[in-house]
Formats: structure tokens, C-alpha cells, sequence
């Protein structure tokens, strides 16, 4: 059996700040296991951001833990936790992912930078991940200067610069036309099946959803539906 | 290093934004610089002429002199003494004197007066007493003539050549007196000195008041804008600080200090709303850049940048910004002090009259050291690190999910 990466164990979230307190989250068990290709789906409003972002490490669930790779994160000082986040996930985000003042390469850098990567190390890797994102040459551009489509591919090899647990991506393409949908799929799928990374993605899109090969359904803050969907076909 | 390169090209995002700051701080340097050297020009300038011919910017007396004010506290001077002084770093006058009161009379009219005994070559480099001479001619060294300044002679009515007695104590309370003929009329450049001041040759002085070889003091000079603590330690250094002793002229006349620093107060206002415009302008380019990168600063903090290491960032924006505007404004500040300095602005009307009656001429000059730009790098220096606390303090405490929404 392949190893827990994320154990989500009665996670809630209620949200106090308005006027109405809003359960965005409901009492939700989500293990995810390395290697897994997963995407959340449900309605807007249903609460896959939230959950996202509580896994992730960026908001503190109300109730319920979050468990990386053995380190229960709930609770832990801030500090710590951007350091833990630097270290264990990758990040993507809908848009502006990028560092607006680097080019490509440099955000990409910018992460082993801050991990206190070696610059031969770094360099090297940085030429692997645009090629591995079908970026090569493109490397000196600024964010400013690529396609909508190029930045997120450009966020994808940022966020497996650091070597990562997983690599959370809160609807990845929901800026995109289908055509650069489905080649960012393609890369994620890639860099799933060669290396093993686990990839956790939030979607709208049926034919990003048609990829996963587990979706989980969420309705109202809670999981409707965890299916296994087979092995697409390969050829 | 990479935190300066954030820095460097976030600073070129909003170009104009960054000119409208970085120029607005390039004038304010400007303006602050040029008007502070004005002021201590303006400032130095009356404390010379008044240091000049009075206390000097130090003076050398014999112990518990300048409390008594008494002959018997004089002090022994020769050659090796006055060499000694003249030979000491940053001095640039030397002036041996005796300093003492007496009864001025024409045998109609009398008048107390201060007597001034002095070398008047060394006096005249100091305080320009040539061309201050209004009728007449300075008195050489082994003369036996008078010199006084021009409100005495017409209080006195009296004109070169006439015969001036004077009357008063000498050394070991011997009585002096002595009748001397008047060689030149002074324009003093103060009015209370014009009204009351005579003087006399050194070597005359001593004899008038049987004290050869002894003087009540020894003025000395320096370059104005000089750090005069320095100096009054080099001179303690090379003198026998036993039997003399070294005051400066803050310590001597503790009331022009005061007069100085509460007009200068006053002036300086202006300077500090300067510093209060620049610091509001760096304030609200620090808010607009930290409102308009919340998002951007979310992800950061998310991928894993730490919020010291993103304080650092922009404290170092807010470093640059304000180093740009300090350098190229006290770089364009040169060529005007350098102006100024060479073609000083005149004054006129009743300001030029005040000066006029000390003597001055009506200019306003400027003083370039290294203090002036100093001093104005730094307060706006310190603006820049007091603005750039808000920043880091709403960084450190800023919170991740608000940002990524925003
Ligand atoms: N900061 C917040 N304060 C109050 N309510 C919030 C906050 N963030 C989210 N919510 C509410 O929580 C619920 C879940 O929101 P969430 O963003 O997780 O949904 P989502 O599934 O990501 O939606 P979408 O598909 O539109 O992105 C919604 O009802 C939303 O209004
Ligand atoms: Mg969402």
C-alpha cells in the first residue's frame, strides 16, 4: 500500500466574519495517497477552496486535523508552517501565481532559493522543470510577456522546484481556453505518471475532471461522492 | 542578494510613481541642504566677528582668569608659548592680548572704556582692522599710538591726531597712565565694542600697565564650521594645562549661544516642515505600493517566502528609493552651495542696514562642511528607516488568506 501524503480527519470550517456564520467545510475524511491524481469537484460555493487551502496549510480549520506525511500541521506556529509549506507542497493558484519582477526562470529559482538550494543545483534544474513544462527558451521572459497559459506552466515547475509532497492547484485552468486546458493537463498527467507526484486540483472544467483518475464531490462543505475513475486509456 | 534585485526592479514597476518620490525627496534634500548652509553660514559669519574681536572661538588664560578678570591673574608669553599655538592643528589665529578698563579722557569730555592691547598684524588677519580703518592708519607694533572705534570718537570728539589720556590700574594694583595720540578710527562691527573699545599696541599695553612680558589672554581662530571640541583638545594637548587654561566661546558668552540657538530654532522650522513633507510623500508611496501588492505578497507568504524575508524585501525598496532622492539631491546641491559660495546673495534694504551697523557686509554667505550634508543625510535617512517601520510591522502581522483574496 503506497504511503499517506494528506490525512484530512474530521475537518471543518465556519467562517464567523460575516453576518451569518457560513459552514464552508462539514466534518470531511480525505486520505490521499502518493501517486494519486485527484480532483475536487462541486458546485461553486461548496467549499473545495476551503478545503484546499486548509490542507495546504494556509487556513486553520475550526475543527479536525490536518496530518502531511506524519507532521500534524494544525496548530503549528506560523513561522513554521510557511517554513514547513516552503518544504512538503507545492503550490499553483487560478491566476497571478507569478512573481511579476522575475522572469520564468527566476521564479522558479526563487523557491530553492529560499530552501538554500546549491546554484549549480539550482541552475540545472531550473533548465529541467521549463523543459519538462515545454518552456525551454523561454526561460528569460517575464510573466508580463508569457500567455496565460505559459504562467501556469511556469507556476507547475515552480511549484515542483521544491521537490514537494504534493502539488495543490486551486482550478488551475479556469483562466484558460480548452486547448491550453488540456496541455496543462497533459503536463500534470506527465509529471504524474514519470514521477510520481501527487497533484490534488480543484476544477469546474468536465473535461479537466474527465483526467483525474479519483474524484471527490463535494456539496454544501461536505463530500457527496470519492470515486475511483479507471486508468484512462494510454496509447 | 535576491531580495535586492526584488527590490531594485519592484521600485521600476510604477516608474512615474517612483520619480514623483524619488524627485520630491531630491528637492526637499536640496532645499534643506542649501538652506541649512545658508543659516550656519549666516550664523558662523556673526559668531566669527563676534569671536573675532572679542573672546575668540577659544582662548587660552591663566587659571580662574576669566571668573576674576584680574590683571594678577595674567600669564606669562613668549615666542616658543605663541608657536606653540600657532603650530597647533586646526588653529588658524593667534592673538595675544591684555584686556583691561580704563578711564578714557580728552581732558574736557571722559568716558570708561575697555582697553585691548594686541599685535596688530596678527589682529588685523583675524579681523580685517586695515580696511575697517576709517581715518587714519593702524598702528605698527612699537608704536606708541591709540586706536578706537568710530562711536567713541564721536562721543569723545575726537580725530587723528588728537591726544586721548587714560587712566587706570596696572599689574599689582601699580597705577597706570598714559597719553596717547590717536592713529586710527575704527569701524569695531559692533556697536556696543564702537562705543567703548580702544586699542593699543601690545608691547605699549605692557608698559602702561608695568606687565611686560604678560598678557591677560590669547585668542585663537579656526576655520568656521569646524568641530571646535577638536580643536580645544589639540590645544589642551600642546599646552601646560596646569597653568593655563582653554575655554570656548559657548562657554565665554553663553548668551550669544542662546540668542543663536533660539533664532536659529525658529529658522529651522521650515526645515522640519521640509522633513515632515518628505516623510508623508514616502508614507503614502509605502501604503500604495503595500495596498496594491497584497495579492502578490499572498503568494509569496503561501510558497513558502518567510515574512522577515519579505519585510526585508521592502525595507529595502523603501532604503533605495530614499538613498536615490538623498544622493542625487545632495549631488545637485554642490554646484549651488559651489554658486553661492562664489556669488553670495546680497541683501538690501533694512536688513542690509542692520548689517551694515556691525560692520558686516550685507551678504548672506554659506558654509560648506562636511556636517551640512551630513546632518541632512541622516534626519532624512531616519525619515526613510521610520517610514519603513509601518511596512514591516503590517508584514509581519499580515494574513495569508486575506491577501490571496484580495
Ligand atoms: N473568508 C470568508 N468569509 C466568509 N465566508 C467565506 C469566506 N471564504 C469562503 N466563504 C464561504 O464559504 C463557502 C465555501 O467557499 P469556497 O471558496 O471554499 O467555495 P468553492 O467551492 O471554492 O467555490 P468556487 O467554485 O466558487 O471557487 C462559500 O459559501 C463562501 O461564501
Ligand atoms: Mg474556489
Amino acid at each position: 500500500m503506497a504511503r499517506t501524503v494528506i490525512d484530512a480527519h474530521e475537518l471543518s470550517k465556519t467562517y464567523t466574519e460575516g453576518p451569518v456564520p457560513v459552514e464552508a467545510v462539514k466534518d470531511v475524511h480525505l486520505h490521499i495517497e502518493a501517486g494519486e491524481f485527484i480532483a475536487l469537484v462541486g458546485p461553486s460555493g461548496s467549499g473545495k477552496t476551503t478545503l484546499l487551502n486548509m490542507i495546504g496549510g494556509l487556513d486553520e480549520p475550526t475543527k479536525g486535523k490536518v496530518v502531511i506525511d506524519g507532521t500534524d500541521i494544525t496548530g503549528m506556529k506560523e513561522n513554521k508552517l510557511i517554513d514547513f509549506r516552503l518544504r512538503n507542497i507545492g503550490f499553483v493558484f487560478q491566476a497571478y501565481n507569478l512573481i511579476p519582477v522575475l522572469t520564468a526562470e527566476e521564479n522558479i529559482e526563487f523557491i530553492m532559493l529560499l530552501q538554500g538550494t546549491d546554484k549549480d543545483e539550482r541552475k540545472q534544474r531550473v533548465q529541467q522543470l521549463l523543459e519538462e513544462v515545454g518552456l525551454q527558451g523561454k526561460g528569460s521572459s517575464r510573466p508580463s510577456e508569457l500567455s496565460g497559459g505559459q504562467q501556469q506552466r511556469v507556476a507547475v515547475a515552480r511549484a515542483l522546484a521544491s521537490k514537494p509532497k504534493f502539488v495543490l492547484a486551486d482550478e488551475p485552468t479556469a483562466n484558460l481556453d480548452s486547448t491550453t486546458a488540456a496541455n496543462l493537463l497533459d503536463i500534470m498527467e506527465k509529471l504524474n505518471k514519470e514521477e510520481g507526484m501527487t497533484f490534488v486540483f480543484s476544477t469546474h472544467d468536465p473535461r479537466v475532471i474527465q483526467r483525474a483518475r479519483r474524484v471527490v464531490t463535494l456539496v454544501d462543505g461536505e463530500i457527496e461522492k470519492d470515486e475511483m475513475v479507471n486508468e484512462p486509456m494510454v496509447d | 542578494m535576491i531580495y535586492l534585485k526584488l527590490a531594485w526592479r519592484n521600485l521600476w514597476r510604477n516608474r512615474r510613481r517612483t520619480f514623483i518620490t524619488v524627485g520630491s525627496l531630491f528637492f526637499a534634500v536640496l532645499l534643506a541642504i542649501v538652506m541649512f548652509a545658508l543659516l550656519e553660514g549666516v550664523y558662523g559669519n556673526m559668531i566669527r566677528n563676534m569671536a573675532g574681536f572679542t573672546t575668540g572661538y577659544l582662548q587660552v588664560h591663566g587659571n580662574g582668569y576669566w571668573e576674576e578678570k584680574d590683571l594678577d591673574l595674567a600669564i606669562p608669553v613668549d615666542e616658543a608659548l605663541i608657536d606653540k599655538l600657532d603650530h597647533t592643528k586646526g588653529i588658524t589665529g593667534v592673538m595675544p592680548r591684555i584686556e583691561s578698563f580704563a578711564l578714557a579722557s580728552t581732558g574736557e569730555v571722559s568716558s570708561p572704556v575697555m582697553l585691548m592691547g594686541i599685535d596688530p598684524v596678527r589682529e588685523d588677519a583675524v579681523n580685517n582692522l586695515q580696511t575697517r580703518t576709517r581715518t587714519g592708519k593702524l598702528f605698527a607694533a612699537n608704536d606708541q599710538t591709540a586706536a578706537i572705534g568710530e562711536g567713541l570718537a564721536t562721543k569723545l570728539s575726537l580725530s587723528v591726531g588728537d591726544t586721548l589720556l587714560l587712566l587706570g590700574q596696572g599689574y599689582h594694583a601699580a597705577s597706570a597712565y598714559g597719553k596717547y595720540p590717536i592713529a586710527a578710527i575704527i569701524d569695531m562691527g559692533s556697536p556696543e565694542l564702537s562705543k567703548s573699545l580702544v586699542y593699543l599696541p601690545l608691547n605699549e599695553m605692557q608698559r602702561y600697565l608695568s606687565m611686560e612680558g604678560m598678557v591677560t589672554s590669547i585668542a585663537l581662530m579656526s576655520a568656521p564650521g569646524m568641530d571646535l571640541q577638536k580643536e580645544l583638545k589639540a590645544v589642551q594637548a600642546s599646552i601646560d594645562t596646569t597653568s593655563y587654561h582653554v575655554m570656548d566661546w559657548t562657554e565665554m558668552m553663553p548668551e550669544l549661544l542662546q540668542t543663536m540657538q533660539g533664532d536659529q530654532a525658529g529658522n529651522r522650522i521650515m526645515i522640519y516642515i521640509l522633513y515632515m513633507v518628505i516623510g508623508f510623500g514616502l508614507f503614502s508611496t509605502v501604503l500604495m505600493m503595500l495596498t496594491e501588492r497584497q495579492h502578490e505578497f499572498g503568494i509569496m507568504v503561501s510558497i513558502g517566502t518567510g515574512k522577515k524575508q519579505l519585510s526585508r524585501m521592502v525595507f529595502l525598496e523603501i532604503l533605495l528609493l530614499s538613498a536615490i532622492g538623498i544622493i542625487l539631491g545632495t549631488a545637485a546641491s554642490l554646484p549651488i552651495l559651489h554658486y553661492l559660495d562664489a556669488h553670495p546673495i546680497r541683501l538690501t534694504g533694512e536688513i542690509a542696514d542692520v548689517y551694515a551697523s556691525y560692520g558686516f557686509e550685507p551678504v548672506m554667505p554659506v558654509l560648506i562642511t562636511p556636517n551640512v550634508f551630513l546632518s541632512q543625510i541622516k534626519t532624512v535617512g531616519l525619515i526613510a528607516l521610520l517610514v519603513s517601520l509601518y511596512p514591516i510591522i503590517k508584514l509581519l502581522r499580515f494574513s495569508v488568506m486575506k491577501a490571496l483574496r484580495s
